[in-house]
């Protein structure tokens, strides 16, 4: 992927005309989250409604990234989102950063997987 | 099951303490003995050293053997951990110091007080181990009870050891009477039993407990990681560890002061990625979040997740060491670097203070009971950390991990971690 300015890589459908009144706007309905993967370093920018239950930007991006549900584990500032919890209830701002985990298991030996 | 109350150790393998030939002393930990930088008076060793040690830079004293095999009962008290002295404390270092031996001629023990002369060239090389190492034996045969052990590290062991069974000692008085080594060992009722299998064998999906804090559900799919030969899963290790804390807030003066990290902590500060992020976790650890800052713990546990296997690393502070901990015994001294430099940005960031580590120790435990098969390392590694923060030695072995993988069970269904 190139390396695009953050917000207009990624986006759901939101003309980009609209984004920069949202702020006065529609910044108590909706909320814009930042998403990033363990995996790469790109991050995807989503909008949602405030009062919508994560489950669905969640779908949205595993979608995005092409796997299946439950693919990921969302972390916001280390600490698990439920997907029932909504962005009110969390308290999430503009421009807040989610982290997708993969999930783990572990029990026996093999290659290390941390490169510094 | 190990029996409590026994004093000898219940790892399966005694390795010898010693590998290496006797070389400098080590730098001042705590009780300021062998500092390369002040003048010292030991009283257990009865030995002052003078101060152009300047050379001697983290370098590691091995005593003699009969010192190392010794094991020295504090006679007051009745009940005491005996902590023999194996801990193969390794240091990590790049360049590799060449030591000379110095063949000392003029040595005159004077009422404790060592001064040495020699007539050849390097002085500061003269003043160090030598000159230790034969003041040490002087001094043992001046010296009856403490006998000259001349190890910071190993006076500090015993104040702890002493501490510990004072603590017992006192908590007598308070609750009923049980041993603290026998704790983790308790055996399940019959009740706890039937849950822990009637939970196992329960449809797939159910969601069997919710924990509301950390947000974790553990469904019976998941639940099922603890049965034998499975691997452990991201949710069991995670809720199981904020049981720890909570058992800690229940109890604080049974417990240390313990951070535990969850296990996506180290794969956000370290990644193939950006490598060395500390803004990736910095709001980890606010003090909204958390209601104490991390330098404030005793020890700090960072579970590590490595493809397939887990392991364990701990920032010890009271003790001013990085740990880590493999069941397989592997050693990765870069996690440790990581955490080292975490560290540092951390007080830095929540605290505004530059906090020096670079005399701190890295410890690769090597006296800690080692797995043999191919699922268990997250059951060690969560076991690590139950021992560690209840201030236990790891007297536990492969096979108590049937039983600990039932005990686990039962305490996340309980949600309560004894």
């Amino acid at each position: 992927m190139s390396t695009k300015p953050m917000r207009e890589s990624g986006s759901t459908s939101v003309k980009r005309e609209e984004k920069k009144a949202k702020v006065e706007s529609s910044a108590s309905t909706h909320v814009t989250l930042r998403f990033k993967g363990q995996d790469e370093e790109e991050i995807k920018v989503f909008r949602m409604r405030r009062n919508v239950e994560m489950r669905k930007i969640m779908k949205r991006y595993n979608e995005k990234r092409g796997v299946k549900w439950n693919t990921f584990v969302f972390l916001l500032d280390g600490k698990r989102i439920r997907e029932s919890q909504t962005p009110d209830e969390l308290e999430l701002m503009d421009g807040d950063l989610i982290d997708a985990m993969l999930r783990q298991n572990g029990g026996g030996y093999g290659p290390s997987s941390i490169t510094f | 099951m190990a029996p409590p109350g026994n004093h000898h150790r219940y790892y399966p393998e005694v390795k010898s303490p010693l590998r290496r030939q006797v070389h400098a002393p080590s730098p001042v930990r705590k009780f300021g003995l062998s500092c390369p930088r002040q003048v010292v008076s030991g009283n257990a060793v009865g030995v002052l050293l003078t101060s152009d040690c300047n050379s001697l830079e983290r370098k590691k004293l091995d005593l003699p053997l009969d010192y190392r095999t010794e094991v020295i009962d504090v006679d007051e008290v009745d009940y005491v951990e005996v902590i023999s002295d194996d801990d193969e404390v390794e240091i990590v270092e790049n360049e590799v110091e060449s030591e000379k031996e110095v063949s000392l001629d003029d040595v005159n023990p004077k009422n404790g007080s060592f001064m040495v002369v020699d007539e050849e060239a390097v002085t500061d090389d003269v003043c160090s181990f030598e000159a230790y190492r034969k003041a040490l034996k002087s001094a043992e045969n001046r010296t009856s009870k403490l006998k000259a052990r001349g190890f910071g590290d190993f006076l500090r062991e015993r104040c702890r050891g002493l501490l510990r069974s004072l603590r017992s000692f006192f908590r007598q008085d308070e609750e009923p009477v049980q041993d603290v080594r026998s704790e983790p060992f308790q055996p399940l009722s019959k009740e706890e039993l039937t849950a822990v299998k009637d939970a196992f064998s329960a449809n797939f999906h159910n969601i069997l407990v919710t924990h509301e804090n950390s947000n974790i559900d553990i469904t019976v799919e998941k639940l099922r990681c603890l049965k034998p030969g499975q691997w452990l899963n991201d949710e069991v290790i995670n809720l199981y560890l904020v049981l720890l804390k909570e058992r800690e807030a229940r109890e604080p003066k049974k417990f240390l002061k313990c951070h535990f990290f969850n296990t996506f902590f180290f794969t956000k500060l370290v990644n193939s990625a950006t490598g060395y992020n500390y803004n990736a976790v910095r709001r980890w650890t606010s003090m909204k979040k958390l209601g104490y800052h991390l330098i404030d713990c005793d020890k700090i546990f960072i579970p590590i997740h490595m493809n397939i296997h887990w392991t364990l690393a701990v920032i010890s502070i009271k003790e001013r060491k990085f740990q880590y901990l493999d069941s397989y015994k592997g050693r990765e001294p870069r996690i440790l670097d990581a955490l080292g430099r975490y560290f540092v940005d951390e007080v830095r960031d929540k605290n505004e203070v530059d906090v020096d580590v670079s005399q701190w120790r890295q410890e690769f435990v090597q006296d800690l009971p080692e797995q043999s098969n191919g699922f268990d390392c997250g059951m060690f590694m969560l076991k690590y950390m139950d021992f560690y923060s209840r201030g236990l030695d790891l007297c536990f072995t492969e096979e108590h991990m049937a039983y600990f993988r039932v005990r686990t069970a039962k305490e996340i269904l309980q949600l309560r971690a004894e």
